[in-house]
């Protein structure tokens, strides 16, 4: 027996020892209403959008393909280049010079889920941590039948579904430490865009 | 781990009479994020939320070596390593070991208080590492050498004028620069060290046993980073911070934000299933969970104070207090301050160290409101006290004067001749301007001047 195989042996006979005295709880169901089948109501949007918004986030919800692309077209001349993740659909990958994440100003990708009632994307960790992280300015293209009303149930849509990790992102990087002063951008990006597309965008991508 | 909880009232009166402008720091950070606590509270059904949050967490302590176990299982499928430390000192020498193995030469670090607790720090810097704290107030602490004064808000106590005065010397930025121009300064410092680091060490707030889960709540996105940066991440994990289902996450999630800083949802949530796959295009090679005892296994025996072990570290109950927004963290000597410091000191660290801590409370209960767990703080101050006068661990002074009040309190003619006494006694005694503890309060305030017939006798006349 190893010494780390005895720490632990330590510990879980104290804590049996200890839970001997203590009565079994039983655990409770799962709070709330049952997962959604459905989404993306208008409601559900204007939820997200309003949610994100309260976060200090950016959010367009764009009707069609088109409008997107336009919308697109004009945001993204401000930047000189952009990192932007390998699962986007061309469709949506802007026509800049492609950096790396650690040198944009403008990074690119797309979440896999957005939950309403926190205002929060989902980002996988295939499309590149630090792509997500480290351009001060952040757009995410989200299909619109991945914003679920609930987190739990965009956790459920994305569980399993991911790399070694999921991103909750609900705003831009915001700290009050110095002096109870909020600041944005201390990290993480000090702007995230979500945009909000029809899902046949994103038909074939995963 | 530097521990002075003993020191607690020589510590709260230096802060207090030496640096008032560190109580009206605390005592602004302490009300706004309390306020926005409310706030957080009122938009959802929070009391089902608190209720239902309490039996979560008891059922996961009374199944704890399940969970435990099945976490280890599914963290090693997920292809994390686990290792186990008994002791704190146990979980620093983990972490020393992992940095020697790996050549390790620079840390970056989330706001972790289990690392406060472990001492990581120190036996990283003795072995020549560089150590960086990246959350903006623990790096604030970090370059003034001080301890973390608050379980999220590490530099509370120090308002704009002392950052700007320390970037200044340490950075270079000019003396009247703005919060923005000052958090620029250090993120330039931090985003070096990321690029630079070896090795990341957060703590975390869930760990999922369904799916091995780590889950990492934060605002700023150095946590990310930590864990995103380094090609070997170590999570610091105390053994109490299971939850059973990847469904409670959901919840959970929101419950301690709400908490916290009254957010529906931390900016950035981490949730980590190991090291980077074959799938993905960046993170660590290798992730460590250390799981922390710490004593936790034998507060779990404790009949009543084993309802701290539901403690999320969202520091809701210290903004709520009133004793701790006198003085901030750094009176009560160790890690964790506050009210939940109040109650964890004498379990965690022994009734003889930790002893003053639970005498810190006004009892108001403002605390028990506020916790996202309904831990009956207030209830579990009162057992640590009695059982401190029971080990006659109090002071003498107050054993003996808690003894002559109890014994006047209860005859009745002894009572009469204290109240005709107190009532003769000379002005300046009477009024406390020489007696021992109210020449404190009259220093500041009036005298008192009690009433020249006692109560009972008004009473009786019918003059109230």
């Amino acid at each position: 027996m190893t010494s780390a195989d005895s720490g632990r042996d330590r510990i879980l006979a104290r804590i049996r020892v200890s839970m001997s005295l203590r009565s079994p709880v039983p655990l409770p169901d799962r709070l709330g209403e049952p997962v959604e089948v459905a989404s993306a109501t208008n409601v559900v949007i204007d939820r997200f959008v309003h949610q994100f918004a309260a976060a200090g986030g950016e959010a367009v919800v764009h009707p069609d393909l088109r409008a997107a692309l336009a919308w697109a077209s004009v945001w993204c001349s401000d930047f000189p280049a952009a990192a932007v993740s390998a699962s986007l659909p061309d469709a949506l990958r802007p026509r800049l010079p492609a950096v790396a994440p650690a040198d944009a100003a403008l990074a690119v990708s797309a979440a896999i889920a957005a939950a309403a009632e926190t205002g929060t994307l989902l980002l996988d960790s295939r499309d590149g941590r630090r792509l997500q992280l480290l351009a001060p300015v952040h757009l995410v293209w989200i299909p619109r039948a991945s914003v679920y009303l609930t987190l739990r149930s965009a956790l459920r849509m994305a569980r399993g579904r991911q790399g070694a990790a999921i991103g909750l992102h609900s705003g831009p990087s915001k700290s009050a430490d110095i002096g109870g002063v909020l600041v944005h951008g201390v990290h993480g990006p000090g702007r995230v865009i979500a945009a909000i597309v029809p899902d046949e965008i994103f038909a074939g991508t995963r | 781990m530097s521990v002075e909880a003993r020191a607690y009232g020589s510590r709260a009166l230096a802060i207090l009479r030496d640096t008032p402008a560190m109580r009206d720091s605390v005592t602004a950070g302490a009300l706004t994020l309390d306020s926005a606590r409310r706030v957080g509270y009122a938009s959802v059904d929070i009391e089902s939320w608190r209720r239902w949050a309490e039996q979560v967490k008891n059922h996961v302590l009374t199944h704890l070596d399940r969970y435990l176990l099945q976490a280890e299982d599914r963290l090693r499928a997920n292809g994390a390593s686990v290792h186990w430390a008994d002791t704190p000192a146990d979980a620093a020498g983990i972490v020393s070991d992992l940095a020697r193995r790996h050549g390790v030469r620079t840390v970056v670090k989330g706001k972790s208080m289990l690392s406060e607790e472990v001492g990581v720090n120190a036996s990283l810097e003795a072995m020549g590492i560089d150590v960086y704290e990246t959350d903006l107030g623990e790096y604030i602490i970090q370059l003034l050498g001080e301890m973390p004064s608050h379980i999220i808000a590490p530099a509370i106590h120090r308002g704009l004028d002392d950052v700007r005065a320390l970037f200044h010397e340490r950075l270079d930025t000019p003396r009247d620069a703005a919060p923005e121009v000052l958090a620029a300064a250090a993120r330039r410092v931090l985003r070096g060290a990321f690029l630079a680091a070896d090795m990341g060490i957060t703590g975390v707030n869930f760990l999922v046993a369904e799916t091995g889960t780590l889950a990492l709540v934060e605002n700023e996105g150095n946590i990310r980073l930590t864990t995103t940066m380094p090609r070997v991440h170590v999570a610091l994990v105390g053994i109490e911070k299971l939850l059973p289902r990847f469904d409670d996450l959901a919840t959970f999630l929101q419950l301690i934000s709400r908490a916290a800083t009254g957010q529906a949802i931390g900016t950035f949530v981490s949730l980590i299933q190991g090291p980077r796959t074959a799938v993905d295009v960046d993170g660590p090679d290798e992730v460590h969970v250390v799981l922390v005892d710490g004593g936790r296994s034998a507060l779990l025996a404790d009949p009543e104070a084993w309802e701290a072990l539901r403690c999320l570290r969202c520091g809701a109950c210290l903004n709520a207090c009133p004793v701790f927004r006198q003085t901030g963290g750094h009176a009560y000597g160790w890690a964790y301050s506050g009210p939940i410091g109040a109650i964890l000191a004498p379990a965690l660290l022994g009734m003889e160290e930790g002893g003053a801590l639970p005498f810190a409370s006004t009892l108001c209960g403002a605390c028990v409101e506020a916790c996202p767990v309904r831990i009956p703080i207030p209830r579990l101050l009162h057992s640590w006290r009695d059982r401190l006068a029971d080990a006659r661990l109090t002071s003498r002074g107050e054993r003996i004067g808690m003894k002559g009040y109890a014994r006047v309190m209860t005859n009745p003619r002894l009572y009469r001749l204290a109240s005709l006494l107190l009532r003769r006694l000379p002005g300046p005694v009477r009024g406390g301007r020489v007696t021992p503890v109210l020449k404190h309060w009259t220093a500041w305030r009036g005298a008192l001047e009690p009433s020249t017939r006692p109560f009972h006798e008004l009473w009786r006349d019918g003059i109230t």
